[in-house]
């Protein structure tokens, strides 16, 4: 699969929470549901076929380091983004970024959301 | 979570997806799930989640892109893959041309024959007729129940009421079809003609060409003789000489005036039309014409029947004896042509339809065959990276472009099968030469074609896609063992296909005996060197002291003819279409209710009649001379009658009542044997005989019976006629054989067609046989070699292989006929006359089985007995 391909919206935002740090599955939806302001409800059956999609793609991997055991259940598993993932994200930040750009300009009054 | 039962619920859920899916994240969506419910979020929706995903995972469903680029890439748009599958497709098809023929062959004359029939369908029974207002036209039959007649001619008076009376017919008229003689030149021919009357041409739509259609004031009797001819004998018989209108013809030795050129009717080919002279067949109860009525625009067919009953109603208070118990029936005019034909048609599309299939079952074998011979070329594209998918798909683009190609042979073998067939078909079907490849036709045939590209190439791709790889390419591509699941389905095919080409030809075969059944009954009158010619001399001419004379003389004059051997006149000939029905009953027996009043067929003829047409005497004497107009009134019954008046007892002495207008009671004087009129009905109608000096018939017949062949007696009788009356209409000469032959040759062609269809499913069914013969030889090379090395003889190896195909015919053939007997029980009303079981039709049945699958392991024998041992224990 070429990087190149264009993503879903649930793909990106997946790769762009891991890749600020490894997740778990219920750290990756609460992390997304914080970013959107409650507005993406990530339910685990569609999260994990996403998960697995892009594993196969090999854009994200399973972390083998884990955080200390008394923080956290052992059968969890961790995953974090690949080299490529990383690529792939980049390539489509990109391009969305200059989108934004383009709306931000055209509506300059709108108080942007602050992703962070 | 595990051991809370609420946590099982959740496990059960988890089965939804795939299993290989539920191993790797199974556990961590488990401990999501249990999160998010310790959250406080909704276990419904998320149960209903998982099971939503857990399918659409299994089924391979997902999201859509949000957009699609131009990628370089295998995930090509489906156009992209289209044309990328058809290249292929056609590369493979081009490389393999032995397998693209046959398989365009084998297909194109299963679809032709479709094609043809469905043609013949599409205008007999789709298309509407083709002129002006022709679906508010309906033909008028009269009905009587009391008399069990539901589709008779109507009488001139009953139509022109109902014309006139009903304020929802705009306009109606009447035609009979007749014969003529004429005389364009001093060379006369017999043409058909039409009598018409009212506004006949205009009901159907017909436009003048030249002069002017016949109208109400022709048909006056005090009228000038005129005559309108078709578009095509003037252009054809006048040379479409503009002077055409206003010069004269002979028609039945009368000149006529042409009065007019009209465009060609539909019904029929026709060449003159006369019109309808009002005299002698005006009676109220001569119900001898067709009529036919066009409703006005608006009007339901239900408000034009009502109309049609209100009027039958007044018509039964007005005239109670003439009328009594009659009443209309309308049917539209395009069913009423059709009629009981399309029983004949569905039921030939059936047939094909079962050809057909067979066809596909071939062609399926052959692409098995091919798709087990091309396993290392899947094998290894498979290793390149082609899914599953896509490698069934590419197959099946494939194999519909085959049936493409078939579809394209067929159309050309269905435009060839359309020509004999249109030619062929019985009289039933009718505006068959309107039959044409039109777009619907064509637009069958592409959906036949890409129907049959799907059936047959099912399998195949199936099969082939699902090549075990490594198994593959190991064993060298050849002999796989995976090939035990693909055999069977092939023998399976070929078993499938011989059992039905056997219940076809069982079908067939009891067709067959029938007709010869019915050819070869007794018809109970002299058929050979026998004449009939139709005479018809007009009431108006011949009242009846002027017939009297008129027959004697005939009569007499006849017999002198040389070559003649003797002659008679008749009211009906017998397997003659126009029966005329009259109620009887014993004399001294009460007069029944009129409804239960019994009918038998009356025939009224002239002394020498039946010794003209050698019938059988049963009991008592023939007509002669005693029987005149002034003697005591006689009868003569036929032994179907006489049993259902008198059962054993003897008839002769005893008195009958007939109804016509006297009431007279006849003494029987005679019973003759059984005349078969109607061929393939097991009854004969009761049937009497009046001496046509005592009860008098227009509707006359001469029948003569010749020492030399018939034909040539014919001119010398004619002449003889022509120089009693010039003008006594004589047509509808034929010899009985002819008469005979016509009674069954609908039928005929059906069981010809049948027969043909079965022998070309059987033909499919030995292509069939011979390729898994063929395949079984190759399959099983090494264990030949090793029979040949161990000292096996030709005769030997041989009969091993045709032992492979009448091992398969052996299971078929028994199904096929035990099919075909359960078949034509449930249909066997219609042959009564024959034992659905009979044992020569299975034996020749099971014979040519036989037969075929020798035929078809000929070629496969000889080379199983080729083969060297060495080189075959040397092949892997």
């Amino acid at each position: 699969m070429s990087p190149t391909q264009p993503m879903r919206p649930i793909e990106f935002l997946v790769l762009a929470v891991l890749s600020e740090q490894t997740r778990h599955g219920y750290g990756i939806v609460q992390e997304i549901d914080r970013r959107t302001r409650g507005r993406v409800e990530v339910k685990p059956g569609n999260l994990y076929r996403v998960i697995d999609r892009l594993m196969q793609r090999g854009l994200v991997d399973e972390d083998e380091r884990r955080p200390a055991k008394d923080l956290d259940n052992q059968r969890r598993r961790y995953y974090t983004i690949t080299e490529s993932g990383g690529r792939a994200l980049t390539e489509e930040a990109r391009m969305l970024g200059a989108i934004v750009d383009g709306v931000r300009a055209t509506f300059p009054d709108e108080t942007p959301e602050t992703a962070r | 979570m595990s051991s809370n039962p609420a946590g099982r619920a959740w496990r059960w859920l988890l089965l939804a997806f795939p299993r290989q899916f539920r191993r790797r994240h199974g556990l961590d969506l488990l401990d999501l799930v249990s999160d998010l419910v310790a959250e406080g979020r909704s276990r419904r929706s998320l149960a209903f989640d998982l099971a939503a995903q857990g399918l659409g995972a299994r089924l391979r469903l997902r999201q859509p892109r949000p957009y699609s680029t131009r990628s370089p890439d295998s995930r090509s748009s489906l156009m992209d893959r289209l044309l990328q599958d058809m290249r292929y497709g056609v590369r493979s098809l081009v490389s393999n041309p032995g397998v693209t023929l046959v398989v365009t062959l084998t297909l194109g004359l299963g679809i032709g024959a479709n094609t043809a029939i469905f043609a013949v369908i599409n205008t007999v029974l789709l298309q509407p007729l083709s002129f002006d207002g022709a679906e508010r036209v309906f033909q008028v039959y009269e009905t009587n129940q009391q008399r069990g007649i539901d589709g008779s001619n109507v009488s001139y008076p009953n139509l022109e009421d109902l014309i006139t009376r009903s304020e929802q017919i705009e306009a109606g008229g009447a035609l009979s079809f007749t014969n003529v003689n004429l005389a364009a030149g001093d060379y006369p021919e017999r043409v058909r003609a039409a009598l018409v009357s009212g506004e006949l041409f205009d009901v159907l739509g017909m436009t003048t060409l030249a002069g002017r259609p016949l109208g109400v004031a022709d048909q006056d009797p005090g009228a000038e003789s005129r005559v309108v001819v078709s578009e095509g004998f003037w252009q054809q018989r006048l040379g479409a000489d503009p002077g055409a209108v206003g010069s004269r013809l002979r028609v039945n030795g009368r000149p006529r005036t042409v009065v007019g050129v009209v465009s060609e009717l539909p019904l029929a080919d026709v060449e003159v039309f006369l019109p309808l002279r009002l005299d002698e067949y005006a009676h109220r109860t001569n119900h001898f014409l067709q009529g036919l009525v066009r409703a006005a625009p608006g009007v339901t067919p239900e408000q034009l029947r009502a109309s049609a009953t209100g009027i039958s109603e007044g018509l039964r208070s007005e005239y109670p004896e003439a009328y009594e118990g009659w009443g209309f029936r309308l049917v539209e005019l395009q069913m009423a042509l059709v009629d009981d034909g399309w029983v004949i048609l569905v039921f030939l599309l059936g047939i094909v339809a079962v050809v057909l299939l067979i066809a596909c079952a071939n062609v399926t074998n052959v692409l098995l065959a091919r798709a087990a011979a091309r396993s290392r070329e899947i094998a290894v594209r498979s290793a390149l990276g082609a899914g599953r998918a896509r490698i069934f798909r590419q197959l099946l683009t494939e194999s519909l472009m085959l049936a493409m190609c078939g579809g394209l042979a067929g159309l050309l073998f269905g435009f060839l099968g359309l020509g004999i067939l249109r030619s062929n078909l019985p009289e039933d079907i009718p505006r068959t030469d309107e039959v044409t490849l039109d777009p619907t036709v064509l637009a069958f045939t592409l959906g036949i074609a890409l129907l049959t590209g799907i059936l047959f190439g099912l399998a195949p791709a199936l099969s082939a896609s699902r090549s075990r790889l490594s198994e593959t390419l190991k064993e060298g591509g050849a002999q796989m063992s995976t090939g035990w699941a693909r055999g069977r389905l092939r023998n399976g095919l070929v078993i499938a296909e011989v059992c039905v080409s056997v219940a076809l030809l069982m079908v067939a075969g009891l067709l067959v005996r029938t007709l010869l059944d019915v050819t070869a009954r007794d018809p109970g009158f002299s058929v050979e060197r026998t004449l009939a010619l139709r005479l018809d001399p007009p009431a108006q001419k011949y009242p009846e002291a002027v017939l009297d004379e008129l027959t004697r003389r005939l009569q007499a004059d006849v017999s002198r003819v040389p070559g003649v051997e003797a002659a008679a006149l008749t009211s009906q000939i017998p397997r003659g279409s126009s029966r005329t029905y009259r109620g009887f009953k014993i004399e001294g027996a009460p007069s029944p209710p009129v409804e239960e009043i019994d009918y038998a067929n009356w025939v009224s003829v002239t002394p020498g009649y039946f010794e003209t047409l050698r019938m059988n005497l049963l009991a008592g004497r023939f007509f002669d001379a005693r029987d005149g107009a002034d003697a005591e009134p006689t009868i003569i019954l036929n032994r179907s009658m006489a049993r259902t008046l008198f059962g054993q007892q003897p008839a002769i002495g005893r008195r009958v009542h007939i109804f016509t207008d006297e009431e007279l009671a006849r003494e029987v004087v005679g019973v003759i044997g059984d005349v078969v009129d109607r061929p393939f009905n097991e009854e004969i109608d009761p049937q009497f005989f009046t001496p046509l000096p005592q009860a008098y018939s227009n509707r006359l017949s001469l029948v003569v019976r010749t020492d030399s062949e018939a034909a040539t007696v014919v001119s010398a009788v004619r002449d003889l006629l022509r120089r009693i009356d010039p003008d006594l209409p004589v047509y509808g000469v034929q010899t009985l054989q002819e008469v005979l032959a016509g009674s069954v040759a609908g039928p005929r062609v059906i069981t010809a067609m049948v027969g043909a269809f079965a022998m070309l499913a059987l033909g499919l069914s030995v292509l069939g046989l011979y390729g898994v013969i063929a395949y079984a030889v190759t399959r099983r090379t090494r264990e030949i070699g090793i029979r040949i090395a161990l000292g096996a003889d030709a005769g030997q190896v041989r009969r091993m292989v045709v032992g492979e195909g009448l091992r398969l015919a052996a299971i078929a053939a028994p199904l096929g006929v035990g099919i075909a007997l359960v078949f034509l029980q449930v249909i066997s009303s219609q042959f009564r006359r024959i034992e659905v079981f009979d044992p020569l039709t299975v034996a020749a049945v099971v014979g040519l089985t036989v037969v075929a699958v020798l035929a078809a392991s000929y070629v496969p024998a000889r080379r199983a007995t080729r083969v060297d041992p060495l080189v075959a224990l040397r092949a892997e």
